[in-house]
């Protein structure tokens, strides 16, 4: 049972981010609840990835606040990132480590208990099959085996929060499989949250509570499948179409095949 | 079947798409976005601003480059006027045998070009990691781009990492020792030897970076796979060490080559045709002809310039062989080495400041250009302490050398300080999103830069133990300077995070820029070196030890404590 005046896992409100004269987020304000995992859906550019980076402190917020489980990321940066996990767009690691001198280190400035690590680490390890790339360095593994890396690596103290930025990127069909079925027993568990970024609207469709849809740097729609049929009046519509329909993009499709048709 | 349509314009050169593809790599080298870093905020919007920067900054670190070169040739010229060379060319009570003239010419020119070398190689070093990682020229592959075209792209892009040093030591080395000389001919008879020089220079960094990719950089984990990294690290770093030996050995150096003359010249006839003396001999003779051999014992001006010539064949030999090289370096992936041996998925976390620590050696260990940096200081450690060991008479010499010997280990370790950071660039933005104080930071930081002058002090006091009767002095002298090696640390990481504060940007980016890092390492130098200072003065002026070393450890506490309230003060709990 969730304590009553539990903090939401994740409140941003009116978040604004620029990049010089171009605002990449536009006054962006979503909550993540309890147990949800909350899909973040737009098209290359629409600000996912600047929205995700502001929630863990990689880019500083131009106007707005964020909340993470009570605590800003801008005022208590060090508190704010104990209590998250974070797997970035790409698999930019150090490279001359091998995983588990990697999660050592992210075990040790987390300051995590040693035989719980370890118990952790180990059922990762097996869960995601890497027993036998464990000892090399991470410069000499697939994408695949690096981004499992990240994401053990984000499971490994438990956090309250899990941001997850296209974390099903490079991954194997099991891999996915698996990581699907973690998430949904990791918020199932305990009144945790998960924002996740992608653009891949049959896995948003599958695993996300709820969605928020960006189109350059807007909110412009948000809630269950059942809420954007609704809003778009397409009564049984897949994610594609709802976000196709609600960034104005449907018609833009049809007209670049025509166009590449006649090239 | 349809006809291609016509190119609308020529396709690129060779040398226009070597300018992308260096551009991009000067664009990696400052900004080292694919390796995990971010753009600041503040940093300009416009591409083509940030594209000028990255060219600006680049340009800059050469030029620094190219400066120290041209400090080693003025240094070269110094010797070379006959205020110097009396020096050695008489006998003295400590080294009755007087080193001929042209044996001093020579090796002093071929000292030149040994320290032209060790540079050279070292540039190539420390730029091949960023070459290799900016992974442009797998970009060019993917096009049609006919493969011989390719190959002069990747030729031409790795020359423009040597270009400006290069240019440096190939025009001001044959202009200077020609003015030192009074000759031109001497100086046209330079050229060859620096040709040779730069060619090598190429060739061994591309060879060593050949190397690394293979043998280190796929290396699995666990100690013994790191023991045996290390040494690859040191034995393809000693070379480089020429530099160093050089510069602080030469004087001794010139004495041993006279004295193996009067002994055995037969051993310094066939010493003088190891590379790079016949190049040093070449000039002297060009300057005083055959009979300056006849002072030269064991020489002979034929198989010199057989050796010569020898050489440069090799030298065309590697030109030849840099054709293809830097691309199919380029292409290597390094070798895995995969076991069926599992340890299991136990980890040993450690406190945060250890954890940076471990992380840093670690990285070091698979990374030649960090480990160049830490291993410099504890192999200059075992130099000095071997001359020291085996050299010195009195015991009192023995102090003195190897109180210089931990002294510059001290300055060293102080010098490289901004170095430690860049490490920071791989993976910084992962980091960045890890609850890391700038407190562990900086104490994970200096703690590098700590360990790496009481290893080397250990070296030292291993070596020279024997011959230090009172060895508590030296225990004091090395203990008196630790607090201001701390203070030194905590001043340069310190001004790092707050420059990396002031402009905006990830503190790892500090250290890629060699004016920062130069302006850094100034203060930091001297704070390392103030107690070192007052030391010498002390006892210079007759002040006993202890004396010297409770002011010298006083002043090394007050610098400790000023710069702890400066670097422990840092603003911001989370990482610049």
């Amino acid at each position: 049972m969730d304590p009553p005046t539990a903090p939401l896992p994740l409140a941003l409100h009116g978040l604004t981010v620029r990049y010089g004269q171009l605002t990449a987020v536009d006054r962006l304000s979503i909550r993540v609840q309890p147990h949800e995992i909350y899909g973040l859906l737009g098209s290359n550019g629409a600000g996912k990835s600047s929205t995700l980076k502001s929630v863990v402190g990689l880019l500083t917020p131009a106007e707005g606040s964020i909340s993470v489980l009570g605590h800003d990321p801008v005022k208590e940066p060090v508190l704010t990132k104990q209590i998250v996990g974070y797997v970035p767009e790409s698999a930019l690691l150090y490279d001359a480590l091998t995983p588990r001198e990697f999660l050592e280190f992210v075990a040790s400035v987390r300051g995590l208990d040693p035989g719980q690590v370890s118990e952790r680490a180990k059922s990762y390890v097996t869960a995601f099959q890497i027993e036998r790339e464990f000892d090399q360095p991470l410069a000499t593994l697939s994408n695949g085996t690096r981004q499992k890396i990240l994401l053990i690596s984000a499971f490994l103290h438990q956090p309250g929060l899990l941001v997850l930025d296209e974390p099903l990127n490079s991954l194997d069909p099991r891999s996915v499989r698996l990581v699907r079925e973690l998430l949904t027993q990791y918020v199932a568990q305990a009144p945790r949250g998960v924002l996740f970024s992608t653009h891949t609207m049959e896995v948003a469709e599958r695993l996300c509570n709820r969605v928020g849809i960006l189109d350059r740097g807007h909110l412009v729609g948000e809630g269950t499948m059942e809420t954007l049929r609704s809003q778009t009046a397409q009564g049984n519509a897949t994610l594609e179409e709802i976000f196709l329909r609600l960034t104005r993009e449907e018609e833009g499709v049809y007209a670049a095949v025509r166009a590449l048709g006649g090239a | 079947m349809p006809e291609l349509p016509a190119p609308a314009a020529a396709p690129p050169t060779a040398t226009q798409l070597s300018e992308v593809a260096y551009l991009e790599l000067s664009f990696q080298a400052v900004y080292a976005l694919r390796q995990g870093n971010v753009l600041a905020a503040e940093a300009p919007s416009e591409p083509h601003e940030l594209a000028n920067t990255a060219r600006r900054r680049v340009a800059q670190s050469k030029f620094l480059v190219s400066l120290l070169i041209a400090l080693l040739v003025g240094g070269s010229m110094l010797t070379l006027t006959s205020f110097i060379e009396k020096l050695f060319l008489v006998s003295t009570a400590a080294n009755p045998i007087p080193v001929p003239l042209p044996l001093y010419t020579g090796t002093v020119i071929a000292g030149l070009l040994l320290l032209e070398l060790s540079f050279l190689w070292m540039v190539g070093l420390q730029s091949l990691p960023t070459f290799l990682g900016s992974q442009i020229l797998p970009v060019l592959e993917t096009l049609p781009i006919p493969e011989k075209k390719l190959d002069r792209v990747a030729l031409l892009v790795v020359f423009r990492l040597f270009d400006a040093p290069a240019i440096t030591a190939l025009v001001l080395t044959p202009i200077a020792l020609g003015i030192a000389l009074n000759s031109v001919f001497v100086g046209l008879l330079v050229i060859p030897g620096v040709v040779t020089v730069v060619l090598l220079a190429m060739g061994l960094s591309l060879r060593t970076g050949r190397f690394f990719v293979q043998h280190v950089q796929g290396s699995r984990g666990g100690l013994r796979a790191s023991v045996l990294r290390w040494m690859y690290l040191l034995l393809w770093a000693v070379p480089a060490f020429g530099i160093y030996g050089f510069v602080s050995f030469g004087p001794q150096i010139m004495y041993g080559l006279a004295y193996l003359g009067r002994t055995a010249p037969s051993a310094l006839g066939s010493l003088l045709l190891v590379f790079p003396f016949p190049f040093g001999l070449l000039p002297v003779f060009g300057l005083t002809g055959a009979n300056s051999f006849s002072l030269l014992p064991g020489g002979d001006v034929w198989t010199t310039t057989l050796a010569a010539l020898g050489y440069s064949a090799l030298a065309a030999g590697v030109a030849w062989w840099l054709r293809k090289a830097p691309r199919e370096l380029s292409r290597l992936s390094p070798e895995v080495q995969l076991t069926d041996q599992r340890k299991g998925a136990r980890l040993h976390p450690v406190r945060a400041p250890a954890a940076i620590l471990l992380k840093d050696l670690r990285t070091a260990s698979r990374t030649p250009g960090y480990a160049f940096v830490i291993l410099l200081p504890l192999i200059d450690a075992v130099v000095i302490g071997l001359s020291s060991f085996i050299g010195a008479p009195a015991p009192k010499s023995v102090f003195d050398l190897a109180a210089a010997a931990v002294s510059t280990t001290a300055i060293l370790a102080t010098f490289f300080g901004p170095a430690f950071f860049a490490t920071e660039v791989m993976g910084y933005s992962y980091t960045r999103t890890l609850p890391l104080t700038n407190r562990s930071m900086l104490l994970g930081k200096s703690s590098l830069i700590v360990l790496i002058y009481i290893v080397a002090s250990a070296m030292v006091v291993s070596l020279t133990v024997l011959r230090i009767l009172d060895v508590w002095l030296f225990f004091a002298f090395i203990i008196a300077e630790l607090p201001g090696l701390v203070a030194a640390a905590f001043l340069e990481i310190g001004l790092l995070f707050r420059r990396a504060q002031t402009a905006g940007v990830p503190v790892s980016l500090m250290s890629s820029g060699a004016w920062w890092a130069t302006t850094v390492v100034l203060p930091g130098l001297a704070i390392a070196g103030l107690p070192i200072t007052l030391f010498g003065i002390l006892q210079f002026v007759g002040v006993s030890p202890i004396q010297s070393f409770v002011a010298m450890g006083g002043l090394a506490l007050a610098e400790l404590a000023i710069f702890s309230i400066f670097a422990l003060g840092l603003p911001g709990r989370g990482r610049g």
